[in-house]
């Protein structure tokens, strides 16, 4: 049996090695949002399934998992710090009122920073994005995308971003799939 | 570090839920060390009791066997109530503290779920929220120490009222008033005392150095208050972590 689970991981590893390489931003287009829900509960059990739970980073605007008490630089640094903290963008990194204040009053935006270099500093592998938040302008959809392409480069890092937005999709058309990619391995590949 | 960091900044934000505890946990333990005082007051008389008897001579002391049963009989019964009476205390701490928890586990149940989210170990999440307790617990009854030593030879004395009042009661409860005088005279009258009839029932303490803290069972109060409120919560956030980590694999595939 440990056997059969250590090959099974195994080939699950390389599945999403081969779907989601070199490190970058992937679209995965979602026709609505309950499909989307779906989906983001579908990949996160196929992680758990295959032993890859700590592979495996969530940013979800509903179930940010911030800790309204901690300070923000806290939340950033919760499972630990495998990079620097020059991985923050400058602006952000100096900001010190900001990094110290609680995170209870964290904006939508905000709190989609916090959790994506959460899950960087805590060096998983995949992230996995259910969607922008609805208040976020496309400017600012935009400066995250560009901040972080950047850090998940620098880190090796694959985010997958399940979205319902057609636009998003179209204009990465190499890293993007219209169809939700099944992540688990053929039974051959295993 | 970063686990002792949670665990006060969580103190900080929960602090209206933690003053009830540390207030809950300072009666309690007041309360504890309270009872246990009396009992060592009771162990004590009975222990100066048997030393006074030791004057009189056997035959005398056949001779007011009713009395000194009855005695006898009292002390054991005091002592006996009392210990029921801390253990159920103790009993009430566990559980009281469990209802607290699940009440108080409603309220961070957010908080709980953004921890599993993150991935942090039921462990690890436990072990946070226990420390917490423990800590205020701990206060809790560091503040009861400090009003004994304060106030404890005041409430000590207080204490031995109680406890001669209680044994009173309980020999009452034994023996016939009119057998208590009978045999207590018989005895009186068989030899020479420095001491009274009734100081020979519910003795003074002996003479000799006094403790630094007029109460006892400081030691017993930590161990079982603190263990009552650690099983207690331990197992009501164990329910709740549980129930949270099940709804978050609820949905398969």
């Amino acid at each position: 049996m440990p056997l059969f689970h250590n090959r099974a991981a195994k080939a699950f590893q390389a599945q999403l090695h081969q779907l989601f390489s070199p490190a970058d931003l992937y679209f995965i287009y979602q026709p609505d949002q309950a499909t989307l829900q779906t989906t983001t509960r579908t990949y996160s059990q196929q992680f758990l399934a295959n032993g890859a739970r700590k592979a495996l980073g969530l940013i979800d605007e509903t179930d940010a998992g911030i800790i309204p008490y901690l300070s923000v630089q806290a939340n950033l640094l919760i499972n630990g710090q495998t990079q620097s903290f020059a991985l923050i963008p400058a602006a952000l990194r100096r900001d010190l009122v900001f990094l110290d204040q609680p995170a209870r009053d964290l904006t939508p935006a905000q709190s989609l920073y916090v959790q994506l270099f959460r899950g960087l500093f805590a060096g998983r592998q995949f992230l996995l994005m259910a969607d922008f938040p609805q208040s976020m302008t496309l400017q600012e959809k935009r400066l995250f995308m560009d901040t972080a392409t950047t850090a998940v480069r620098q880190t090796n890092t694959s985010l997958l971003v399940l979205t319902t937005d057609t636009n998003l999709v179209a204009a990465h058309p190499a890293t993007s799939w219209w169809a939700a990619p099944d992540l688990q391995p053929t039974a051959a590949a295993q | 570090m970063r686990f002792l960091e949670r665990t006060f900044s969580a103190l900080r934000y929960h602090r209206a839920a933690y003053l009830a505890e540390f207030v809950a946990s300072l009666l309690l333990c007041a309360v504890s060390i309270l009872m246990l005082t009396v009992r060592a007051q009771g162990l004590d008389m009975r222990q100066n009791f048997g030393d006074r008897l030791a004057q009189f001579t056997p035959s005398a002391v056949t001779k007011a066997g009713q009395l000194i049963g009855g005695v006898q009989r009292a002390y054991s019964q005091l002592d006996s109530q009392l210990l029921w009476a801390w253990g159920l205390l103790i009993g009430a701490t566990a559980l009281v503290s469990f209802l607290f928890a699940l009440l108080f586990a409603r309220r961070r149940r957010q908080e709980s779920l953004a921890y599993l989210m993150v991935g942090k170990s039921t462990g690890a999440i436990l072990a946070q929220y226990l420390l917490e307790s423990l800590i205020v617990a701990g206060a809790g009854f560091l503040a009861v120490w400090l009003l004994c030593l304060l106030f404890g030879a005041n409430a000590a004395g207080w204490l031995s009222q109680l406890t001669r009042a209680g044994f009173s009661d309980q020999l009452q409860g034994t023996l016939a008033t009119g057998t208590i005088s009978r045999d207590l005279t018989t005895l009186m009258h068989s030899h020479v005392t420095t001491f009274s009839g009734p100081g020979l029932l519910v003795p003074n303490q002996a003479p000799g150095a006094r403790p630094a803290l007029a109460l006892s069972g400081e030691g017993w109060t930590l161990i079982a208050i603190v263990g009552a409120v650690a099983f207690g919560q331990a197992g009501a956030w164990l329910l709740h972590l549980g129930r949270l980590r099940w709804h978050l694999r609820r949905s398969q595939p």
